[in-house]
């Protein structure tokens, strides 16, 4: 009897210290055959690139290009967020786009794999991608989660559950220190940067650096309202900004299925009439002014139509005209930091420090970008110019409206019988209803801390 | 058909040839007559020498005989015992010695199965007096009777709070189990299934969306039920506790057939079964296609019609058709069963073939379902001590099926959406022979290429091709040591493993995708379940016995799955990969390994009072890395309190009584690799309009953070619940009651827990919502007549399941729907049970709302004195939609019971019946609300009439509000550009009542066993008439209201969207006994 037990005993133990050995853990177990945990830098370049262009030019650029009426909502939903009906559920999405996948996850993950690999130059370029998403951010949001948020690389770090927010001044100034930092990066001559990936710009780190500039000048001129000293500061970065048109930060297309330009994508495949010109930048200004780019920028519907562009609030007619075919072409760029912002910078700022000959000389350096010739102005008319030909220049892009807080021009009136324009963008409610940090709609502000009301607009009329 | 009769010829051929078996050997013949007290022959009763592992079964009139070699028989006293499950074993003490001996038995029944042997769970057995839970136990009777080719489906009624749904009356198609009550939020809740010790798998898996595609079957449905001895069902985790972290959804034991000794019995039955649609969709055949009164009318080929049958009143004499018949034929399914099994002294085999052919009541050639199964099972006595054995299975299945549901290439969207005058039969245009629907009546010979609006019907049935072949392998070897008297250690080791080849193909023309679409899918399932147990029992003193079980177990799952979706077909045929010319491939592993210790004691105390306590330790690997090991307890305790009371002889009106009281703890895996943060490869960015980037450009791949963050600390939910219960047997044991209460609270429940984006994440699986469950069960079993000519029982059975979900981590409600659904979509709620289904309603009283400023409640000539519910009429008559996201229906019934009866009749007639009811359980008609806007359901009649809201059976029920009891207009605009209909107005208009009460099982069987039956070489034939489903009473206007369009896919169930109907059948079955 007690020999059969010893056998039973000893058929079992190899059984069971078999099963004792690493039966739970290693290979498939733990390690997810489905799904990367890792990447080189220039993948996660290369999400954030897509990510980067989707937030400046997908559905915030149409919703700020219909408030500062250069576009204007025509069916559905874009009727009313054209008319500012919006609420905090409409910006769901926005702060995913910022921090989430392609966002500052991703960045702060690429920025890590190109310093563990010693690659300064990638790590310059991610750094300017941040400063370009976190700057946007507080643009559009004023306080941002910044320094709490994304805490978690790869799920390797404890991840900080609820972000507070950052003071939007505290974020810019952030941003500065950062691009300071990239500029010094892009600099040093150590590593490849992206290389192919960067369909912009090649991995060139002087055209990255020109970009660290002027972004640092538009950070500037955006503080620049409570803080005048900023205006000399935008100037001087603006010096080394981007240098010519070649140097352009742009998003690059192709006609392929997700490759494909947004506003084309929007307008052609999936929303057609959501969205038409806005009558004021068609008619009141370009066709008013008989701008040749009212051509460039838009068509007729027919070629016996006339220009028509919408009013806000209004609906389609059978003679609305058109975004331009080619400016909305599947493989159109869409910019987004361009050498005639940079001018236009250099123009605003030299005039702000009093430098007249030079604020006009940028803005002629401007006009002569689009083939026009040059004016001779002077004064709040030379101002008034300045940011006029930024809003037609600047056309549906994201900076259009920073400028029109901070100056108030062109002189807009609101859709409708709103009393305003809206100023701020409304914290999401996917970010509101986990995060204790986020106030509830009602005690947001109406604006930011950069747009305070007793500045507010100093009544420059169109030109 | 075809095959189906070669099956059966062959079948008959192996019968006959078996035709001579083993004459006795020289030595003892034991010989002898099993009856009933009353004096009627008992069939099927085990009489064996337990000394010496030999013996027999009973033939049909009773007898048995059985010998025993000489070289055994040496005038030593053993112990013959007589055993049939249903009666108490009897033992006698007999002399061996040459010759022959006859020993008669007359069986005392004992329905309360006391003292027969209950199996509870990895590798532990005990008596049923002693359990201290529920185990309900169905027998290979009931299973059988049930005409059920699905093992889930066959277990419908038959024991309280086990919930049984099927998808369709397709073949093939899926069953919904739910028992107690759903515990967990994610999953589709349905319990852990094992087969003869070894976990097997019963997922359903489609290769669509739930809420389309077609049908599927649930892989357990892979089990031939003719194999199946018994099924025990382990509800509460006071029960399932021994399995841990994976019964907390309950755990269905199933134990197959074992071969007995003695000689070889073959049986072959077949059955064939004639099945019909059982309910169908109201319809007008008034009104034809057009709008606004005006005919559409097909100016010329290539013309695109409107989709409603808003047209002018069809002239008399306008040939109709009746859309849902149809589409219906009769339905046929063949099923053939040959089994023969036996033993000698030392071994012992059951064998099974079964082919089931199933044809579907669809029309054309693709709604069947094919299975063909074989199993054998031996045992052999290596060693007196050592038993080895071996029991595996083989499945082959093919199924051909049809698209479905929420699907404009599903077969009823676009049937009952087809204006009464158009001919769907007439599905090929004669001119191009291209695919014509109501909607593109005349096809143009260049129109291969675009959609149809909705497809035809009959093009669905009988171009698309859905198929599915599979075969999969599952079974143990095992083997059984007795070192000491008192000790038993048993080993087994368990494999299934399954390959599935499915394809799904729309052809060209298809509405869905018009340039033709196929998904082709692979898909392998495999584990290996390892196992080692001992048992040592022991008796310390007469009144104090005991039982000690250690057991290990190891499991390993692998899952592979290949799914390629191909674009646009180049030929129109073949339905194969390389003839389209875009494929998008996904691939989907894992690997999941547990390893299990678990202890369990048992006390006899005086014969009386039971005591149990059991404790598993699980680590799984899908466990986060701190959480790798937990313990699930049990104990409970058993408590025959009769025997107290001096009651042994279980007489009287009081004839058995027992106490029950358990506790147990069970978990919920979570899915693997929840712990890992991962990035996606492949993905894109969107804002929600349609306009997206990808992140890989240009042919460079581009990889970011996956939107959940890995939880490291994941661990199991825990389902932890009490129950009580007391079992009476009454009035001589005529009768026995069994009442029980239950109470489980699941925690550590994993939810999607929602992150704030700015953490990089959108959500993080979280171990933090709770969820209760709390019923009763009462079950009473009646036996009126116990005569030997005459015998009559009847079963009640009552179940009460109330479910809450406590918390979901602070939030309202978690969607649990793939996308919204014509404005009704699953979810988990807080304060109900788990997968009601929200949406949005009129405006009701009661609910505090403001219309246009009133506080409409409160204000007199609106809601001010109206019961709460009341429908608001608003000043134009009509109600008002009310945007307020809310619950609107709760599929889970407020109680489901059954009602049972068998009558035998002079041994030879069986009538059986079985009443299924479910009481409340509401289903959202989403076909009614579509159908309100086409205008082809029989209630848009109403059209160009004036009604009353509230008013004869329109909205019937309570109004109030300034415009109540005023007539409106009801007419096109109130169904298709008003909130008359499912498209533009609230869903909870088309939530209806599913409560039912179902003629589940009805049949008379005959038994021959005269002479002339011998005569012919059999011991006996049965034959059977049997009807399923044959009745349902129910108020639901829908297709039957069994149903639900996801099936066991889907973890929310109350959802009708054009689903294909239920059948009711005849069953004709016939056994041929040797």
């Amino acid at each position: 009897m007690k020999r059969s037990l010893k056998i039973a005993l000893v058929a079992a133990l190899p059984i069971v210290s078999a099963a004792c050995n690493d039966f739970l853990t290693g290979g498939e177990l733990e390690n997810d055959p489905n799904r990367p945990t890792v990447a080189e830098p220039s993948q996660y370049f290369l999400a954030v690139q897509s990510r980067t262009w989707t937030f400046q030019t997908g559905q915030w650029a149409r919703l700020v290009c219909m408030w500062m009426q250069q576009c204007t909502g025509t069916d559905r939903q874009y009727t009313s967020l054209g008319v500012y009906e919006v609420s905090e559920g409409i910006f769901d999405g926005s702060f995913n786009e910022i921090y989430a996948g392609g966002g500052l996850n991703d960045i702060k993950q690429m920025k890590a794999a190109a310093q563990s690999s010693g690659d300064l130059i990638f790590v310059g370029v991610a750094q300017v991608l941040e400063a370009l998403m976190i700057g946007t951010a507080a643009d559009l949001f004023g306080d941002v989660p910044y320094s709490e948020a994304a805490s978690g690389i790869g799920g390797a770090g404890p991840v900080i559950a609820t972000p507070k927010l950052d003071d939007q001044a505290a974020v810019y100034a952030a941003i500065q220190t950062l691009l300071d930092e990239a500029i010094d990066n892009l600099g040093s001559g150590e590593g490849s940067g992206p290389g192919s990936a960067d369909f912009v710009y090649g991995g060139d780190p002087d055209a990255w650096t020109e970009l660290a500039y002027t972004l640092k000048a538009r950070f500037y001129m955006h503080t620049a309202e409570t803080t005048p000293g900023n205006y000399a500061l935008a100037l001087a970065a603006a010096a080394n900004g981007i240098s010519s048109s070649a140097n352009d930060y742009v998003t690059v297309h192709s006609g392929a299925a997700g490759e494909a330009n947004l506003w084309y994508q929007f307008i052609e495949e999936q929303r057609q009439d959501y969205i038409s010109p806005g009558a004021f930048l068609l008619d009141s200004i370009l066709e008013a002014r008989t701008d040749p780019r009212l051509d460039e920028y838009f068509d007729k519907r027919t070629p016996t139509a006339p220009w028509e562009g919408a009013t806000p609030g209004s609906a389609l007619t059978n003679t609305t005209s058109r975004f331009d075919a080619d400016r909305i072409d599947q493989a159109a760029s869409q910019p987004i930091v361009t050498y005639v912002e940079n001018l236009l910078i250099q123009a605003e700022a030299a005039y702000r420090t009093n430098d007249q000959v030079t604020a006009l000389a940028r803005l002629n350096a401007a006009r002569a970008t689009d083939g026009l010739g040059p004016v001779a102005l002077a004064g709040a008319a030379l101002l008034n110019e300045i940011m006029i030909e930024k809003y037609i220049q600047l056309f549906q892009q994201l900076e259009v409206w920073n400028d029109w807080k901070r100056t108030c021009v062109p002189n807009l009136t609101p859709a409708l019988t709103a009393a305003e324009i809206p100023r701020r963008f409304i914290y999401p409610t996917s970010e509101r209803q986990t995060n204790p940090n986020i106030p509830l709609p009602s005690a947001q502000p109406t604006r930011n801390d950069n747009d305070p009301t007793n500045a507010g607009c100093r009544g420059q009329t169109i030109g | 058909m075809k095959h189906y009769f070669r099956g059966l010829f062959l079948g008959i051929t192996a019968l006959l040839s078996f035709t001579a078996w083993a004459g006795a050997q020289e030595g003892t013949t034991v010989q002898g007559r099993v009856t009933t007290e009353g004096g009627a022959p008992l069939p099927a009763v085990s009489v064996f020498v337990v000394d010496l592992n030999v013996g027999s079964l009973t033939r049909d009139d009773g007898t048995y005989s059985f010998a025993i070699p000489a070289a055994r028989v040496q005038g030593q006293e053993v112990t013959l015992t007589a055993r049939l499950i249903g009666y108490t074993a009897q033992s006698v003490r007999v002399t061996l010695r040459p010759g022959t001996i006859t020993q008669d038995f007359a069986m005392v029944a004992n329905p309360l199965r006391l003292g027969e042997v209950v199996v509870t769970g990895a590798g532990t057995l005990t008596t049923r007096e002693k359990l201290p839970n529920v185990v309900n136990s169905v027998d290979s009777t009931l299973i059988q009777r049930s005409n059920e080719s699905n093992i889930v489906q066959a277990l419908a009624a038959k024991a309280p709070n086990v919930i049984v749904n099927q998808q369709s009356g397709e073949p093939g198609a899926s069953s919904y189990m739910r028992i107690r009550g759903a515990k967990s939020i994610s999953g589709t809740g349905q319990p852990l299934f094992v087969v003869d010790g070894v976990p097997i798998d019963n997922t359903t898996y489609a290769t669509g969306p739930s809420t389309g595609s077609t049908v599927a079957p649930n892989a357990a449905s892979d089990i031939n039920p003719a194999d199946i001895e018994s099924v025990e069902i382990l509800k509460g985790s006071a029960a399932a506790a021994i399995y841990g972290a994976r019964a907390a959804e309950g755990v269905v034991l199933i134990t197959t057939k074992s071969g007995r000794v003695g000689p070889t019995r073959y049986s072959l039955r077949t059955t064939m079964q004639f099945d019909e649609a059982s309910q169908g969709v109201p319809l007008q055949r008034r009104y034809g296609q057009g709008s606004g009164g005006v005919a559409a009318v097909c100016g010329a080929p290539g013309c695109r019609l409107t989709s409603g049958s808003w047209g002018p009143e069809l002239a008399p004499g306008t040939p109709t058709f009746d859309h849902f018949d149809a589409l219906f034929t009769s339905g046929f399914m063949a099923d053939a069963v040959l089994t023969a099994s036996g033993g000698s002294d030392r071994t012992t085999f059951f064998f099974s073939a079964g082919r089931m052919d199933h044809d579907g009541i669809i029309v054309g050639p693709n709604n069947n379902y094919v299975r063909n199964t074989v199993r054998l099972k031996a045992s052999h006595r290596l060693l007196d001590r050592l038993t080895i054995g071996g029991n595996v299975a083989y499945v082959d299945a093919e199924g051909d099926f049809v698209q479905k549901g929420s699907n404009v290439s599903g077969l009823m969207l676009g049937a009952l959406r087809s204006p009464p005058e158009f001919d769907n039969s007439q599905y090929i245009d004669p001119v191009t022979k291209l695919h014509r629907s109501y909607r593109f009546p005349q096809p143009r010979s260049s129109d291969t290429r675009n959609h149809r609006g909705y497809d035809n019907p009959f093009f669905v049935a009988n171009e698309a091709a859905n198929q599915l072949e599979k075969g999969r392998v599952y079974g143990s070897i095992n083997a059984d040591y007795n070192p000491l008297n008192w000790l038993t250690v048993r080993w087994a080791l368990g494999g299934d493993y399954s390959g599935d080849w499915r394809l799904e193909a729309l052809p060209l023309t298809s509405s869905t995708y018009a340039t033709g679409l196929l998904i082709r899918a692979d898909i392998i399932n495999y584990s290996i379940d390892h196992s080692l147990n001992a048992a040592a029992s022991w008796t310390f003193t007469p009144n104090i016995a005991g039982t000690l079980t250690l057991g290990q177990n190891l499991n390993a799952r692998r899952f592979r799955l290949n799914s390629t979706t191909g674009y646009d077909l180049i030929a129109p045929k073949p339905f194969a990969l390389q003839n389209v010319t875009t494929w998008e491939p996904t691939e989907t592993r894992s690997l999941i390994h547990t390893e299990s210790y678990f202890a369990q004691a048992q006390v006899d105390l005086y014969d009386q009072l039971y005591l149990t306590a059991a404790i598993r330790n699980d680590g799984f690997s899908t466990f986060g890395a701190s959480q790798r090991r937990h313990w699930f307890p049990k104990f409970g305790a058993a408590w025959t309190f009769t025997s107290l009371l001096g009651n042994e002889s279980q007489q009287g009106i009081l004839s058995f009584g027992k106490l029950r009281a358990a506790y147990g703890e069970t978990g919920k895996e979570p899915g693997a690799y929840q712990t890992i943060t991962a990035l996606v490869a492949g993905g894109s960015f969107g804002g929600g309009w349609g306009d997206y980037l990808n992140a890989s450009q240009g042919g460079l791949g581009g990889l970011f953070a996956d939107n959940t963050l890995g939880n490291q600390s994941i661990k199991p939910e825990r389902t932890k619940e009490t129950e009580l219960g007391i079992d009476l047997g009454l009035f001589d044991q005529r009768a026995d009651l069994g009442v029980t209460y239950y109470d489980s609270k699941s925690e550590d429940v994993i939810l999607s827990a929602p992150l704030p984006p700015s953490t990089g994440y959108g959500a993080i699986l979280r171990n933090a919502a709770r969820i209760s469950n709390k019923g009763w069960e009462v079950s009473l079993n009646v036996r009126p007549i116990t005569n030997a000519n005459v015998a009559w029982e009847m079963g009640f059975q009552y179940a009460k399941n109330d479910g809450e979900v406590l918390d979901l981590l602070g939030a309202e409600f978690v969607d649990k729907s793939a996308g919204t659904f014509l404005g009704s979509y699953g979810s988990v709620t807080k304060g109900w049970p788990v997968g009601v289904i929200r949406g949005e309603d009129f405006v009701r009283c009661g609910r505090g709302l403001n219309i246009d400023g009133i506080d409409i409640d409160n204000t007199s000539g609106h809601c001010q004195g109206a019961p709460a519910g009341a429908l608001y009429i608003g000043a134009d008559g009509f109600p008002v939609y009310d945007v307020t996201d809310r619950v609107i229906a709760d599929p889970n019934p407020d109680w489901t019971g059954s009602v049972r009866t068998a009558l035998t009749l002079f041994r030879r007639w069986t009538v059986t019946g079985l009443l299924d009811i479910k009481e409340g359980g509401d289903i959202w008609n989403g076909t009614r609300g579509a159908l309100l806007f086409f205008g082809t359901h029989k209630d848009t009649e109403l059209r160009g009439t004036t009604q009353v809201f509230g008013r004869n059976g329109f909205y019937e029920g309570t109004v109030a509000g300034p415009g109540a009891g005023q007539s409106v207009d009801i007419d096109q605009d109130w169904y298709q550009s008003n909130i008359g209909s499912g498209f533009t107005g609230p869903a909870a208009q088309f939530i209806e009542d599913g409560s039912y009460i179902k003629l589940r099982e009805i049949s008379v069987s005959y038994n021959l066993d005269q002479p002339f039956v011998r005569n012919l070489g059999f011991s006996s034939i049965d034959l059977r008439l049997a009807g399923r489903n044959l009745k349902t009473w129910t108020d639901y206007t829908g297709i039957d209201p069994e149903t639900n369009l996801g099936g066991a896919e889907v973890f929310v169930q109350g959802i009708d969207y054009f689903n294909n109907p239920q059948t009711r059948s005849y069953v004709f079955s016939i056994g041929l006994n040797r």
